[in-house]
């Protein structure tokens, strides 16, 4: 099945998204690790990888502009209307848990995998209740 | 919420607003209860369990709402601003817990509960209300 | 997205205000100033339910995107 449009420059935008982000958190992570930053750079580099991941949400929502064919989008939209669910969800329910002592802390970037995984749980909302759903 | 006059409020609009309030209320009776006994008594594992998870009931109560808001809300127009926000307040949420989760990891910041994410939410819903009401003039967008 | 409509005018021959518009397509009045102002396009099943209304077809009240474009020329 050929892809369209939309989509596949949403694909190629992930892709070198992710290129970025594995580049900045390497680069993070050893100048962190060796101690090389203080100050502003600190911050500057500590926020760098998060730019590709909000990059990539921001890819998401380009798609569901750039997406012409409105069943698609439609199906889209629901799927990451239950990755926003998802998400939250389990962000609060881990959120009393751990503050419950009952888990360990997890850094907070990880909602974004969360939601992500999320648009799985959509599609399959999808897939049972309108007989379709978008891969993604 | 909704940033209208309580006249122009829909019906899903209004039925959305009394489960949420309803599900505050209850939020608010069952929480203090249950922080005071994991601060102050011995509570075992199983018992913390059930009581986060009736710490969170409520909040996903109300994601459940919006959920449902959006099913019923008969008026398209409506349907589409609420959905338009939702994505708005979805991805500011998400690049604030991701900007701050790096700055966790990285020693940058203090360590926060993720539970504060969807508060961050559910607060952003409440300003795109404000915001709305401040700027009458407009149509409402 | 904006698309071109009569809608004001209809309405105003009849003395209509929004409000009562919106009544009768039993929306609320913010989408039939949207759809007026063309900030938002109404769906078919709405569409229909306008141009029943007012007893005229679908393309009298809403201009098609595609046929404006082309006036262009």
């Amino acid at each position: 099945m050929s892809m369209n449009p939309a989509m596949n420059r949403y694909n190629w935008r992930v892709i070198w998204l992710s290129l970025v982000y594995a580049a900045f958190l390497l680069t993070a992570v050893y100048c962190f690790k060796h101690q090389l930053l203080h100050g502003v750079i600190a911050y500057v580099a500590a926020i760098l990888p998060a730019l590709p991941i909000i990059g990539i949400f921001g890819a998401m929502g380009r798609y569901l502009l750039e997406e012409e064919d409105e069943y698609v989008r439609m199906l889209m939209v629901r799927q990451s209307l239950w990755a926003s669910g998802f998400a939250l969800s389990v962000a609060t329910i881990w959120g009393f848990l751990e503050s419950f002592n009952l888990v360990e802390h997890v850094d907070a970037y990880s909602v974004a995998i969360v939601w992500f995984v999320g648009l799985g749980v959509g599609s399959l909302m999808n897939k049972l209740t309108l007989g379709a759903s978008v891969k993604c | 919420m909704f940033a209208a006059k309580q006249s122009d409020l829909t019906p899903a609009q209004r039925a959305h607003i009394r489960r949420t309030l309803w599900l505050l209320l209850a939020y608010a009776v069952v929480l203090p209860p249950l922080v005071w006994l994991q601060a102050h008594r011995h509570v075992g594992h199983t018992l913390s369990l059930l009581m986060a998870v009736a710490a969170s009931l409520p909040l996903l109560g109300i994601f459940a709402s919006w959920g449902r808001y959006l099913s019923d809300e008969r008026d398209e127009y409506h349907q589409a601003l609420t959905l338009r926000r939702i994505a708005i307040a979805t991805n500011t949420t998400m690049g604030a817990a991701v900007v701050w989760g790096f700055l966790q990891a990285f020693g940058v910041m203090p360590l926060f509960e993720t539970y504060w994410i969807p508060f961050i939410w559910v607060v952003m819903q409440g300003a795109f209300g404000c915001i709305a009401v401040l700027s009458r003039g407009r149509a409402g967008a | 997205m904006l698309m071109e409509n009569r809608l004001r005018v209809l309405r105003a021959e009849r003395s209509w205000s929004q409000q009562d518009l919106a009544e009768r397509l039993e929306v609320s009045r913010q989408s039939v100033n949207a759809i007026e102002t063309g900030k938002y396009d109404p769906s078919l099943p709405l569409a229909f339910r306008i141009a029943e209304l007012f007893d005229l077809p679908i393309e009298e009240i809403f201009v098609s995107p595609a046929r404006r474009s082309s006036k262009a020329i």
